[in-house]
């Protein structure tokens, strides 16, 4: 049974986590929070943007505040698969050769795989395991992977030569996906600030430890959520169909599939990391929009008339939140 | 006291089942009043003779409904977990209620449950103006009460509805009478041509009320004009309850003898009509005054006629003792009589009578027997019922039905009275084609000795065919170098001017093939056998 001391101290080590990171990242608050959602919520999420925006900085600042194992995958045409998960090497000990297991880079707390949409698909799709099951196969023998376990990619959204986009099995695998937009005009001046001034950027020291973490994903699962609000969120996934009663008019013309029962778990799960992170006892309505694009914008898969006319899933999303919101 | 979530579950939901109920309440209350209108009106139309008592349980309609979607709307369970969502929404308090609900249906104590239900009673307070009646059942609550009003304003009000207004006190009717013309039933049984203008002439006393019921249909037609809501059915409704406050139905004369009587006045008419025409031969230049077996034979055909004016006019002939005078009275009573006789020039005084309401009117006829089967009803309705009239009109007066007053018969032969008894009525003819007017419609052919009197001639006019047949030039090509073998020996062959031809062909300039191909043409149709 979850009592309020460790409500208490789970989400105090929550926002002193969040405060390291803000030391190093400026901006992003965001990005940070979609992040800790994904840890909260045993999920994996998917960072867009441009090159030179912080995100690998964000998630060494991540790994280094939670005090965990990192690993950075820099993903490239030629990678294999055996280059992630690890291969079995032979070796010679005592007189004797024998296959050893060479663990890859995936064996980590925090992986960052950075610019996964260069790798080809079979090299994408060494993650796929690793990301869901929180294990990985080689051979005939298979490894499960320490908790907590996370997965950071980033992709870049504008060079598109020589990249292969994520399939849609494991684009659904990321729990979240947050574009990592432009800073403004006073972060970039404190961005420089910090970078080109003193010692420049210190990772923070680690101020949780994976039992916090593990700790504070029970009582994310712990905390309650309507049944209204359930049946809510199933209609805003349905509602993504073109083929459901409930979506609008633009979602028939523009979707050719809409969020899967991922989708909804996504929606439900984030939202009560939310309202942990908020300091909320239970899940309300704007827990809920507030991860309802990041949670569906990458599970809608535009037919060709809607990647024709360059429709965004986000403008979709919105208008079925509008439509679902008043129903 | 600590707080108790299953009973405030509870308040919450029977204040849902209530306002509910009160929601269905309010829109039964609109739907049930319109409805309690259209039954108020229908009973002040339909049945004004209802008693009160009865009509106001009109009224209870609207109350019965309302009670039953009272019940019906509090039977319903509202669907808890969305009604604490609508209440969360309302209170804005972040869905608290509705996630204490989910934790006390799994059960599971936590301190979730704990703080929850701290921040919940805070709320319990003030939840009530989460849960209240919508708008829109205000609004139905409030045209539900004015319709119940106009409901009991309808029903309680002395307003005269066209129904109502049409049935007088009977005591006004029966002070006056009028005379009710049978003009339908003499023409049943006498000529045309004496039925068709003489319908002013046989009248039967009846009561004014009677009379007024029997000008309905042309009244509608003339002065109330295209009220729909004036149907048959009401009017004789209305005629069958004037009749019974009118007069005793005991002994009434059938339709035949009704028939009988008209008769026996159209035989007398006819008698006297030939006794002063031969009269009028016999005098000649030389007039005098009337035997005594001549008057007396006079005033016998005239009594039989049932025309108080023309049993005046007789007895002032018979006892007319100037000789001058003599000619003029006999023409007067001819004309009384007959006015078929009249000489041409007072046709237009007769064509004005009837126009104004006199019963060959022809667009009243055609408007009676616009609704055929409805105006056939009526008219075998009315006939009845006159019968009855006329029997009670004849007790009343101790007489037979076929005396008249002469003042009743003054105002039936004013022109232009249209309270007179002028109306027609067709209403006792059998067959309703012959209320189709001078048209002739449904008439038997050959039976019509009036025809002549419209105007139709009857006129042969054969088409003229020679024996031969017309050849009509204009068909024939001009032209054309074909000839008809005259001989018997030639015939289906046919002769072609070759040269004749050639020159047409060349004349019209066309082209050597189709020079050819006519050329072949008229070779094969001269060779029968098919040689070339």
């Amino acid at each position: 049974m979850i009592l309020e001391q460790d409500v208490r101290t789970a989400i105090a080590t929550f926002e002193r986590l969040r405060s390291s990171i803000g030391e190093v990242i400026v901006g992003h608050d965001e990005i940070v929070r979609f992040a800790l959602i994904s840890l909260l919520c045993k999920g994996n999420v998917l960072f867009e943007g441009v090159p030179g925006l912080g995100k690998t900085l964000l998630v060494r600042t991540l790994a280094s505040a939670l005090g965990l194992k990192f690993s950075r995958i820099q993903f490239t045409p030629d990678l294999m698969p055996a280059d992630i998960v690890g291969t079995d090497i032979l070796t010679e000990k005592d007189g004797h050769r024998e296959f050893s297991f060479a663990a890859g880079p995936v064996f980590a707390n925090v992986i960052l795989a950075d610019e996964v949409n260069r790798a080809t698909p079979k090299t994408q799709s060494a993650l796929l395991e690793a990301m869901e099951e929180r294990t990985v196969t080689v051979g005939a023998k298979t490894y499960v992977l320490e908790e907590p376990y996370i997965v950071l990619a980033t992709q870049n959204p504008i060079e598109m030569e020589g990249t292969y986009p994520l399939p849609e099995a494991q684009v659904d695998r990321f729990l979240l996906k947050a574009k990592v937009s432009f800073p403004t005009l006073e972060q970039l001046v404190q961005i420089t600030e910090r970078n080109t001034e003193g010692v420049g950027i210190q990772l923070p020291q680690p101020t949780a430890t994976a039992n916090d973490i593990l700790m504070a994903r029970r009582i994310v699962r712990e905390i309650p959520i309507a049944a209204a609000l359930r049946e809510y969120i199933a209609r805003l996934v349905l509602a993504t169909h073109p083929e459901s009663e409930y979506s609008p008019a633009q979602i028939k013309e523009y979707v050719e599939y809409g969020g899967s029962p991922r989708a909804a778990i996504a929606l439900v799960m984030g939202a009560k990391a939310h309202a942990f992170l908020a300091g909320e006892v239970n899940v309300r309505r704007d827990d809920i929009q507030a991860v309802f694009q990041a949670a569906l914008t990458h599970r809608l898969v535009l037919n060709f008339r809607g990647e024709a006319e360059g429709v965004s899933s986000d403008s979709l999303l919105d208008q079925v939140w509008k439509k679902t919101a008043t129903s | 006291m600590p707080f108790n979530f299953p009973r405030f579950l509870l308040n919450i939901e029977r204040r849902s089942r209530r306002l509910r109920g009160l929601s269905c309440s309010c829109r039964f209350l609109f739907y049930s009043s319109l409805l309690c209108i259209g039954v108020s009106l229908g009973l002040r139309w339909l049945a004004p003779d209802l008693p009160k008592e009865l009509t106001l349980l009109a009224l209870l309609i609207p109350f019965f409904l309302t009670g039953g979607a009272y019940l019906l709307g509090w039977w319903k369970r509202p669907n808890l977990p969305h009604l604490l969502m609508r209440l969360d929404d309302e209170l804005d308090s972040g869905a608290r209620i509705s996630s204490l609900y989910e934790v006390h249906v799994r059960g599971q104590g936590s301190f979730f449950q704990d703080k929850l239900e701290s921040l919940v009673a805070s709320l319990s307070t003030n939840w009530k103006r989460g849960i209240i009646i919508q708008r829109r059942a205000i609004g139905f609550l409030s045209a539900g009460t004015i319709g119940v009003l106009i409901a009991c304003a309808v029903l309680l009000l002395p307003v005269s509805f066209p129904r109502a207004a049409s049935s007088e006190p009977p005591a006004q009717s029966q002070t006056s009478e009028t005379q009710m013309p049978l003009s339908s039933l003499a023409e049943t049984s006498q000529d045309h041509s004496q039925a068709t203008s003489e319908d002013a002439a046989g009248p039967l006393q009846l009561p004014e009320g009677t009379a007024r019921s029997q000008q309905s249909p042309s009244d509608q037609g003339t002065d109330i004009g295209p009220k729909e809501d004036l149907s048959l059915d009401s009017i004789l409704d209305e005629l069958s309850s004037l009749s019974k406050t009118h007069a005793e139905v005991d002994a009434a004369p059938t339709f035949a003898e009704l028939q009988e009587m008209a008769d026996e006045q159209g035989q007398a008419r006819q008698e006297m009509s030939e006794m002063l025409m031969e009269m009028q031969a016999r005098m000649g230049d030389t007039p005098r005054p009337l035997t005594q077996d001549e008057s007396k034979t006079l005033q016998d055909l005239a009594s039989q006629t049932g025309s108080s004016e023309i049993e005046e006019q007789a007895d002032e002939l018979a006892t007319e003792p100037n000789p001058e005078q003599i000619g003029e009275k006999i023409q007067d009573l001819l004309e009384q009589v007959d006015p078929d006789s009249v000489e041409p020039e007072t046709s237009p005084e007769t064509d004005e009578q009837s126009g104004d309401g006199s019963g060959n009117d022809t667009p009243q006829s055609t408007e009676i027997s616009g609704d055929e089967e409805a105006g056939q009803r009526f008219l075998e309705r009315t006939a009845q019922q006159l019968q009855e009239q006329a029997n009670a009109g004849a007790d009343q007066e101790g007489g037979s039905p076929q005396q008249i007053r002469p003042e009743d018969e003054e105002d039936t032969q004013q022109p232009g009275d249209e309270g007179s008894a002028n109306v027609p009525m067709p209403g006792a003819a059998e067959d309703l084609s012959q209320v189709g007017g001078q048209d002739g419609i449904g008439m038997e052919a050959g039976t019509d000795p009036s025809a002549e009197e419209v105007g139709f001639v009857r006129e042969e006019a054969p088409s003229s065919i020679g024996d031969q047949g017309e050849f009509i030039d204009e068909y024939v090509t001009k032209g054309v170098p074909v000839e008809i073998a005259s001989s018997e020996s030639t015939t289906g062959t046919l002769l072609v001017d070759f040269d004749r031809m050639e020159s047409i062909l060349h004349e019209r300039d066309l082209p050597a093939e189709a020079v050819d191909s006519i050329r072949r043409y008229f070779e094969l149709i001269t060779q029968p056998e098919g040689g070339s």
